[in-house]
């Protein structure tokens, strides 16, 4: 078989095209401004290259970048924890047949269909230590000891953002791990039957693998999610209180509003390596199980 | 008596979830009926005076029309171009595993990681004389998820037996043959969910189009519930209802396609 | 054979994408007509036998944050749309995003006709940085005269006119107070802190939160900390020039230090409400309208949306931030302010607007759409203004000379850039993450950092 005429070349060139020259070329062109000293007032004195300078800076500044970025690692490995295994146990669920599946597959999927400046609205209005419905309905069940700052203490100020974050995206972790899961073929359930297997077993040597594919999808889309974090915390806390929530984009987007455009940049650009390093290792090594089966 | 009990436990369980993840919206719905101070209490009550009038205000106001269409245009013909075009491109590179195959596809895979930044793309548009127009805002939007469907669909088609491939072109078929009359029907429920991920952030997003375009004809449906905000003057009960108005079309989107995901149009074939 | 024609079509649509994109960059308005018009906004596309016809069919463009703009114009837009013959597009940006949005339009040359930053003296130059190339020059405008001269302070740069304020004279972010729960109760408005400190106590223990403060807003509490400016250049006099000439800094200064630990002293009282930092401003005005708050810091016209929202038959009044002792009127000679694009395509149209909307018939026209504000800050004795009783009772209480100092962050260099950085700090100090002399220090770091990016010399740059 005639792999060229039968997979032609050219089915990959608009993608191509228009990846390289509308994503790629403005994003690189921006990590070269990491080297330079381009600010909002360039227009008088011109931009000028500096080096490594500004990368020097952000880990010398005064500014705690340096626990912005621990915060975004820790973001990312957390929040996926947290969203990834409900998910798969819920799609699951599903999957095993519950009376009204539809929709609940709907329901659940809901939430990350809203804009993320309404979640903060109403989540905000929810957290809220006097009115907020958490509280009052805590108060109600006669668990008024379980009361808190929701957004505002700083042992529990995370704990609400990964909440909130759960809520709004383990419905769509889940839809990804419902499609996997429906190109299981069902015999392959009904003979683990007839061997005795439990559930665990199952688990383990029928969904598992054949999920790999929709698990690194969630791994990949989570770990960048996570890693890419913004919206989420800049509509719950921007970074507060005080500090506490920083995360590399909040401080980068700080930057960005200053008019400190090379420094803002740079900071993008450290978040771009770990991105890199850690998503071509995972991808790498999803590649070689897919390779073992 | 176990199997019942286990039933009764699940259902239970996904009730409870449904309220969670109701209750928000909820909160959303019912105060879009209310008055502006009534509204901004946020409270689960029923509205003490019932305003639909909010909904024709908001409508008005935020020049919902304009924006609905444009929205639509933007999310529907980016996305349909992207995940079609796509499509065939992660289909070549699944099939076709040549060197230049294999970096191409960690290649485009790198965009996953990439931030975006407005000023470098606005410079790059204006070589292309596309700033400002519908056209340089639909090709941003295309660039942007054509990592994200790569994978996506390379992915599934890796689920997608090769003999197929084999027997379509015994049969006699050319490539675009094989691709849209075999291969495509097969792959329905993975362009499908693809379709409806990136429909959903081109909706939501109003940023791009925001730093693209000078010019408000051009602005989606996002942008209007803005109108509504200001420091101090927040019209809460019209924010509600643009909310509310906003997001529907996405719902209904993703109700349509839930149906072609929930149809797993692969397992008959991919079975054998 | 099948495979070449279908190359072929793929790449000529690929081109026609890029040639068609080509056209629509070169004419935005024919672009914009192939796609179904159905908008509810009547567009004026004939030409009517106007006095001026040069203008017939043209668009001009307005960029403008939602944060300063809501109904207000529109009747006036409305108007010059008719008489020109014309279509205005006013683009209203979401606040949080305004600036960033500008800034980038600025940099890549796709501004629109007329823009508007928040201005004061120092914000040409640290926002548009430079007007001579981005903004059109109104020097010798007629309109130039209706503007008082504090507020020509911030519409020019090195002596050229470039910008256009019209806004209103009323108390910004000064104490807002139910005057009905004070005059029940029998408290009274206090003048020194310690006063403030005793007052707060005896309404807390009413159930009543004494002083409001939506920190989670993130831009309200460090007005407190702002609006008092005059405390401060005070204790120390010359300090407002020190600062502009870096020979002054914000770090070890005792009557900043001052302010904020009784700041936090306050704050740690509970005086805030329990919850303040988690806390926005969304239910303000129902919380005053309930008693739950007796004092916030809000503008005068404030007292009008308390009353029409929640319906309450309370009065309000005002008193000055007693924080600091303080005894300073917070002037301000800022605020929004439009400019003309020097890219517009149509320079005279925009010269037209900024005429057309300092007529007496316009700006009475704008006060009067807005619900806000009580007042314009005009030199046009035929302007009606609307000045609340309350604002004319709490203005007569202080001196002229109580009103001359400008506030901190409006009057000395960069510090506005700032504000939410600095906000963050308070609060991180008011959790004792940090000392009252870190948030002072962070502030003196940040402002180096901006005068080192715009080359200013006093920086030894």
């Amino acid at each position: 078989m005639n792999k060229k005429r039968i997979y032609p070349q050219w089915f990959l060139v608009i993608p191509l095209i228009a990846y390289v020259i509308f994503f790629l070329i403005p994003s690189l062109l921006g990590a070269f401004y990491s080297f330079t000293d381009w600010s909002a007032y360039s227009a008088n004195t011109g931009v000028k290259f500096v080096g490594l300078q500004n990368y020097i800076d952000i880990f010398t500044s005064n500014k705690d970048y340096v626990s912005g970025i621990t915060n975004t690692l820790m973001f990312t490995v957390i929040s996926n924890i947290i969203k990834l295994i409900p998910a798969l146990f819920l799609a699951i669920l599903l999957q095993e047949g519950v009376k009204g599946k539809g929709l609940y597959r709907t329901l659940f999927y809901l939430p990350s269909i809203l804009p993320f400046v309404i979640i903060g609205l109403v989540f905000k209005s929810i957290l809220n230590y006097n009115t907020g419905l958490l509280n009052m309905a805590l108060e109600t069940l006669q668990l008024g000891f379980l009361k808190q700052k929701w957004l505002s203490d700083l042992d529990f100020v995370w704990k609400s953002i990964f909440g909130v974050d759960a809520w709004r995206g383990i419905g769509y972790v889940m839809t990804i791990f419902l499609a996997g899961l429906n190109t299981i073929p069902h015999s392959y359930y009904e003979a683990a039957q007839i061997d005795g297997a439990g559930f665990w077993s199952r688990l383990r040597h029928i969904t598992l693998p054949m999920l790999s594919g929709a698990i690194m999808i969630n791994f990949v889309f989570g770990i960048t999610y996570g890693l890419k974090v913004f919206d989420i915390i800049y509509v719950l806390t921007n970074g507060g209180p005080g500090h506490a929530t920083e995360v590399i984009t909040t401080y980068s987007y700080q930057l960005y509003s200053n008019g400190q455009y090379g420094m803002s940049t740079a900071l993008n650009t450290v978040l771009l390596l770990i991105t890199l390093v850690i998503g071509v290792f995972v991808v790498r090594i999803m590649g070689k199980k897919e390779v073992q089966q | 008596m176990r199997q019942l009990a286990n039933k009764v436990l699940k259902q239970l369980v996904c009730l409870f979830l449904s309220i969670i993840v109701i209750l928000p919206f909820y909160m959303v719905l019912i105060n879009s009926f209310k008055s502006k101070g009534e509204a901004a209490r946020m409270k689960l009550s029923l509205p003490t005076e019932w305003f639909f009038s909010n909904y024709i205000e908001v409508i008005e106001k935020g020049r919902l029309i304009r924006g609905f269409f444009n929205s639509v245009f933007y999310a529907g013909i980016s996305t349909t171009i992207a995940v079609v075009t796509c499509a065939m491109a992660a289909f070549v590179i699944c099939r076709n595993r040549t060197k230049i195959n294999n970096f191409l596809y960690y290649f485009i895979l790198c965009g996953l990681f990439f931030p975006v930044n407005y000023v470098t793309l606005i410079k790059v548009l204006n070589v292309f004389n596309l700033t400002n127009s519908r056209m340089g805002i639909l090709i941003v939007f295309i660039s942007s998820m054509i990592p994200f469907c790569v994978f996506t669909i390379r992915n599934f088609i890796l689920s997608v037996p090769v003999e197929l491939d084999e027997a379509a072109v015994i049969d006699g078929a050319g490539p675009l043959k094989l691709f849209f009359i075999i291969i495509t029907p097969l792959l329905k429920p993975t362009l499908v969910t693809c379709f409806i991920l990136q429909f959903m952030s081109v909706w939501n997003d109003f940023l791009t189009p925001l730093y693209l375009s000078s010019d408000s004809k051009l602005f989606p449906m996002t942008m209007s519930v803005y109108q509504f905000f200001g420091k101090n003057k927040n019209y809460w009960n019209y924010i509600y209802a643009d909310i509310i108005l906003t997001c529907l079309p996405v719902i209904v989107v993703y109700l349509l396609g839930q149906r072609y995901i929930v149809g797993g149009l692969t397992s008959g074939a991919v079975k054998e | 054979m099948f495979k070449k024609i279908a190359a072929l079509v793929l790449c000529v649509s690929m081109s026609t994408f890029l040639f068609v994109g080509c056209g629509k960059g070169n004419d935005v308005s024919t672009g914009t007509e192939n796609q179904p018009d159905t908008s509810q906004e009547t567009e004026v596309t004939e030409a009517p036998e106007s006095e001026t016809p040069d203008f017939a069919g043209q668009e001009l463009s307005i960029l403008v944050s939602a944060g300063w703009m809501d109904n207000r114009y529109d009747a006036t837009i409305a108007r010059f749309e008719e008489e020109y013959g014309v279509t205005v597009d006013l683009q209203t940006i979401p606040a949080d995003q305004y600036s960033d949005i500008l800034k980038s339009k600025l940099s890549t040359d796709t501004l629109t006709d007329i823009f508007w930053i928040q201005s004061d003296p120092f914000a040409i130059g640290s926002q548009i940085v430079d007007p001579e190339k981005y903004c059109l020059d109104f020097t010798g405008a007629e309109w130039a005269s209706v503007m008082p001269t504090a507020r020509l302070a911030s519409c020019s740069f090195n002596g050229k006119l470039f910008g256009l304020q019209l806004w209103h004279n009323s108390p910004e972010y000064v104490m807002l107070y139910n005057k009905s729960l004070f005059d029940e109760n029998g408290w009274t408005i206090p003048a020194t802190y310690a006063e403030f400190k005793d007052l707060c106590a005896k309404i807390a223990e009413k159930g009543v939160t004494p002083w409001f403060v939506p920190g989670a807003d993130g831009w309200q509490h460090q007005l407190s900390f702002f609006q008092i400016g005059g405390v401060y250049e005070e204790a120390t006099p010359g300090l407002y020039d020190g600062l502009n000439n870096n020979t002054a800094t914000f770090a070890d200064n005792a009557k900043m230090l001052e302010v904020l630990e009784q700041f936090k002293e306050l704050a740690n009282l509970g005086y805030f409400g329990e919850d303040w930092i988690g806390t926005d401003s969304t239910n303000m005005a129902n919380d005053f309208g309930d008693r739950n708050i007796a004092m916030a810091m809000a503008n005068s016209s404030y007292i009008k949306q308390i009353q029409e929202e929640t319906g309450t038959a309370d009065e309000f009044g005002l008193f000055l931030i007693p924080l600091g002792d303080n005894t300073y009127f917070p002037t301000n000679p800022g605020g929004p302010t439009m400019f003309g694009s020097a890219s517009s395509e149509h320079p005279d149209l925009v010269k037209a607007f900024f005429s057309f909307v300092t007529t007496t018939e316009s700006m009475q026209e704008i006060l009067d759409n807005s619900p806000q504000y009580t007042n314009m800050d005009v030199i046009d004795a035929n302007v009606q203004q609307h000045w609340l009783p309350e604002e004319e009772a709490f203005m007569s209480t202080i001196p002229a000379e109580k009103m001359e100092i400008g506030v901190l962050q409006t009057a000395t260099k960069y510090t506005n850039n700032y504000w939410m950085n600095f906000g963050a700090d308070m609060v991180s100090f008011c959790l004792g993450e940090i000392e009252a002399n870190d948030v002072l220090k962070n502030m003196d770091a940040n402002r180096a950092e901006a005068a080192k990016a715009a080359g200013d010399s006093a920086w030894g740059n």
